[in-house]
């Protein structure tokens, strides 16, 4: 059963939860209106964001200018990385990725292909971090191998995720020398086990 | 495109939920864990409305750490009365970390920093170090002055205006 959250309503009391109104949104020491318990606050009023928009009759240079794709009356001010669309400053979606209009914006999002707009992920260097305590676990049993060959492939894709997010990557470079470490020593056991055989085979 | 670094701030450990919370350039950055899935969310340093701190026992950890204790203790108890004492004992150990773990939370209780956005929330939860909680507390009101300062438009400067040289006196012999 999937866990029930409630969304997200904006400033509420930290200790019962209850919704704050303005009036309550104040510096100092503020007493919840509905559990009557103190708590100290630090209020701020943010300003909305202003982004400049440029006519294109106030951008007329000699050259021209080009209006947007989607206001006709904005200018441009770049074109989309991916579909080369001239877009004004409303419609450039740029979160550090390149401009980018708001449909390729979405696409690019929906095919996860965006990282930093990325809001859920799968946890590979858990995952191999895991493999790996397993194939220490299971060792005795050659079970090394497998493990360890997982912790591989997962810290492979782990060490790809620390590097897009500009990570350390120390301690994947440990689980990965540990995960060798359990293939290589399943490996010997494998040979020891075998020769031990053979010379007992001869005998 | 490289990502600002991040630095982690705190964590809030809860029954069913892990998150940690990270300070990054213009964000608080909260991955929460479900599993190997994690779930990133920001609060931007703009669109902070509200920070709070408090000082709060837990009465969920408190309850289930002393239910938990009251069980094994019980227990022991029973067994010892049986003149059990090996199982008195192993069971008297199951019950000392839940008894700590519930007395420690009464005497030191959790301080919460809370930061309240437009549009996300993010919880950091510090049991043992009180002076960090104020830390971070101080840390965040201080950055989202600095941000939701510079976004203000600075009025522009008056333009100093000269007096314009009188013409020189015509009708003067």
């Amino acid at each position: 059963m999937p866990l029930v959250t409630r969304d997200y309503e904006g400033p509420a009391c930290p200790r019962c939860h209850a919704r704050l109104t303005s009036d309550w949104l104040h510096s100092g020491t503020v007493i919840c209106p509905d559990c009557n318990k103190p708590f100290e606050a630090t209020a701020f009023k943010p300003p909305s964001r202003q982004i400049e928009v440029v006519s294109v009759a106030a951008a007329l240079t000699p050259d021209g200018a080009n209006a947007c794709a989607n206001h006709a009356r904005n200018a441009a001010v770049t074109n989309c990385s991916r579909c080369g669309l001239f877009i004004c400053s409303l419609c450039n979606m740029d979160i550090g990725t390149g401009p980018y209009c708001p449909s390729c914006f979405d696409r690019l999002r929906s095919e996860n292909a965006l990282q930093p707009a990325a809001t859920r992920f799968r946890d590979y260097v858990s995952m191999a971090r895991t493999s790996m305590i397993a194939g220490l676990f299971f060792s005795s049993m050659f079970l090394g191998i497998p493990f360890g060959a997982v912790s591989l492939f997962y810290g492979r894709k782990g060490f790809k995720q620390l590097r897009e997010e500009g990570r350390s990557v120390t301690g994947l470079v440990i689980i990965l020398i540990v995960a060798s470490l359990e293939i290589v020593g399943g490996l010997v056991m494998i040979a020891v086990l075998i020769g031990a055989l053979m010379i007992m085979g001869k005998k | 495109m490289t990502p600002s670094p991040r630095k982690l701030l705190g964590r809030n450990v809860r029954m069913m939920s892990r998150e940690s919370v990270y300070e990054t350039a213009d964000a608080i950055e909260v991955e929460s864990r479900e599993g190997y899935e994690v779930t990133r969310k920001r609060v931007l340093y703009e669109e902070v409305l509200l920070v709070t701190i408090h000082r709060a026992v837990g009465v969920p950890f408190v309850v289930s750490t002393a239910l938990a204790a009251a069980l094994f203790g019980s227990i022991a108890l029973i067994l010892l009365s049986l003149k059990l004492e090996s199982g008195a004992i192993t069971f008297g150990v199951f019950a000392l970390p839940f008894l700590l773990a519930c007395i420690f939370r009464l005497v030191m209780k959790v301080d919460s920093v809370t930061v309240f956005g437009k549009r996300s929330k993010a919880v950091m939860r510090f049991t043992v170090r009180k002076r960090r909680a104020r830390e971070v507390y101080g840390r965040i009101c201080a950055r989202a002055v600095e941000v939701q300062r510079a976004m203000v438009p600075r009025e522009p400067e008056p333009i100093a205006v000269d007096e314009p040289p009188l013409p020189p006196d015509v009708s003067a012999p």
